[in-house]
């Protein structure tokens, strides 16, 4: 049996097929890290049999940001920009694309010709635009995840895509009395704003995306308006790296 | 003229200071050689410098104070426009500058007018320079051969490419001892296998890495640099045209135009599959970015540095998805 993790940053995604079937499950990372893992030797051992349904994995190909941090006993570590490309290119069997995946604290626009990787774009060292911005806001705003990204009207503008910083602007505009959905709508726009100048760069009619901002309907909204495009979202879009890492050859 | 060892800011006519019997010491490879660039990172903070300031600079400052360096070279034009302040925050200091300028416009007669005024500072005459242009172009000779065992039999790796190239701008302060060195490094590499057979051979171009292990990174991912761009260049490739000409053809002081068709050559020459563009933060430089990427099409991938410590995790990410794109393609 052959199996894809992801370790991100907030959580971690497990998908294998069992009897035909695709299996996806997820996991705070935290937890995860809690509940699943023992060491063994220099080495961390998944706690295989509880994860896989009583099987253990003879492949199993990891991603994400914690595949480095820790010393995991896996198969092979694919870097991220691949497993999300090899996702990408399996589900949608399109071989050109432009990829947008916005996670937890990663952006990563991926320019895929002929199948392969050609350019990709990842954010370097901070946090801005990512989701972890989002779920900031939304706490900033008072509101859900699941009720900002359907904040879409009427967008105000904002600046400051910082995931620490944002705070400030949006606590400004609240005390201004600009009505909440406005400012939620000012920043699923600001997280879009950001990207098109690097999406743009590579001029490509298919633009997908995934990752867990994929399911914010507003910013795939916004972008598909302001590239004047269908962006499509791949299905599961959370699961995109584990599904690369399991379809990984 | 106080000192026997006279500090350097940026790659000079070395020539001009050897012959006049004085000593050499490029202050950017105390900095980064030292066993705690950090401390004199944070010296220079401490003493004012912002931390939105190149951390290069920040180095040369504390570097040139703390080691009582009292006379410096300073490039103020060609290199890096923030040299002007740090000459005034030398001066300041009761440190003697000498500024040098290449200028922009790559005319002969207004390089020979500085070199002139150079050499007029130390007191040195022409064939004084010109028997040392002579002895140096034997040395540099040899450092062209280990580029060669870089890229061409990979007996040389990217991080030793890097530190002898680098260390040409001031032959380390003892040009003969520095030559013997490099002479016994060639020599015991002379029948050593190709250990990058399998690597993939990539370029890198930019000012040098402030990223204290870039290279053994690099290598970690089974990459293998074939090309340090600026590096190169302080080693003078076009050395055997001349004492002017090879400070003439010396790429980086001007513009970015004849940097990129230096670029392209080599990239052929050396069948580089990827380049990474080091940009230090906060510099000028970054800006050469916008042009690079549109007039070179291999894939490039830009990394930032900011001060002097090991690779940061995202550019480890960063670089390890390079690679594998380039393997996978
Ligand atoms: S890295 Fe850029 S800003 Fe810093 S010293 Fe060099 S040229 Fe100047």
């Amino acid at each position: 049996m052959k199996a894809g993790i992801d370790i991100g940053s907030r959580s971690i995604k497990i998908y294998y097929e069992s009897g035909g079937k695709p299996i996806r499950k997820k996991f705070d990372t935290v937890r995860f890290f809690k509940d699943y893992l023992h060491k063994k030797g220099d080495k961390y051992d998944i706690g295989y049999k509880s994860l896989f349904d009583g099987q253990i994995p003879d492949i199993l190909v990891a991603t994400g940001y914690g595949k480095l941090a820790t010393n995991l006993n896996v198969t092979k570590t694919v870097s991220e920009i691949i497993a999300h490309a090899t996702g990408a290119v399996k589900f949608s069997k399109n071989k050109n694309m432009t990829l947008i995946d916005i996670g937890g604290q990663d952006t990563k626009v991926i320019n895929i010709e002929g199948g392969h990787v050609a350019d990709f774009y990842m954010n370097n060292k901070c946090a801005a635009g990512s989701g972890r911005y989002i779920e900031n806001m939304a706490n900033v705003l008072g509101v859900s995840l699941d009720d900002i990204s359907k904040m879409r009207d009427n967008p105000i503008r904002i600046d400051s895509t910082c995931a620490t910083f944002g705070e400030s602007e949006v606590l400004s505009k609240l005390f201004e009395g600009i009505p909440v959905p406005e400012i939620g709508a000012g920043i699923n726009l600001a997280v879009v704003k950001r990207l098109i100048p690097i999406i743009l760069r590579y001029n490509n009619e298919n633009i997908y995306i995934s990752g867990g901002v994929a399911k914010n309907e507003a910013v795939v909204r916004f972008l598909s308006h302001e590239l004047k495009k269908t962006v499509k979202i791949i299905d599961f879009p959370d699961f995109n790296g584990a599904y690369g890492c399991y379809n990984y050859e | 003229m106080n000192g026997k060892i006279i500090g350097i800011t940026s790659t000079i006519p070395s020539e001009i200071i050897y012959a006049s019997g004085k000593s050499l010491c490029d202050l950017n490879n105390i900095y980064i050689t030292s066993e705690e660039p950090m401390n004199y990172f944070e010296k220079a903070e401490i003493a004012g410098f912002p931390n939105t300031y190149c951390g290069w600079i920040k180095g040369l400052y504390s570097v040139a104070i703390e080691n009582k360096i009292s006379d410096v070279v300073a490039v103020t034009q060609g290199d890096c426009s923030n040299t002007e302040a740090l000459m005034e925050l030398y001066r300041y200091s009761n440190i003697k500058t000498y500024p040098f300028a290449y200028p922009y416009s790559r005319e002969k007669n207004i390089l020979k007018a500085e070199m002139d005024n150079l050499m007029a500072s130390f007191d040195v005459s022409n064939e004084d320079v010109q028997k040392k242009f002579d002895r140096f172009a034997e040395i540099r000779l040899k450092l062209h051969k280990l580029d060669r065992m870089t890229y061409e039999t990979g007996k040389i790796s990217g991080e030793e490419n890097h530190i002898w190239l680098v260390s040409s701008s001031d032959f380390n302060g003892n040009p003969d001892k520095f030559e013997k060195k490099l002479d016994g490094l060639i020599k015991s590499k002379e029948y050593a296998n190709n250990k990058y057979d399998s690597f993939i051979r990539l370029g890198y171009i930019g000012v040098p890495p402030i990223i204290t292990d870039f290279y053994r990174q690099v290598e970690q991912l089974q990459g293998h640099i074939v090309f340090n761009e600026v590096q190169r260049q302080f080693a003078m490739p076009s050395f055997e045209k001349g004492l002017y000409e090879q400070y003439l053809d010396y790429t980086y002081p001007y513009d970015i135009f004849r940097r990129i068709e230096d670029i392209k050559r080599e990239i052929k020459k050396r069948e580089i599959r990827g380049l990474i563009h080091y940009v230090q933060s906060f510099c000028f430089r970054t800006l050469e970015d916008l042009i690079i990427r549109k007039e070179i099409n291999i894939p490039i991938l830009t990394i930032e540095g900011d001060k002097p410590q090991p690779m940061d995790a995202r550019t480890k990410i960063r670089l390890e998805a390079f690679t594998e794109m380039l393997r996978k393609q």
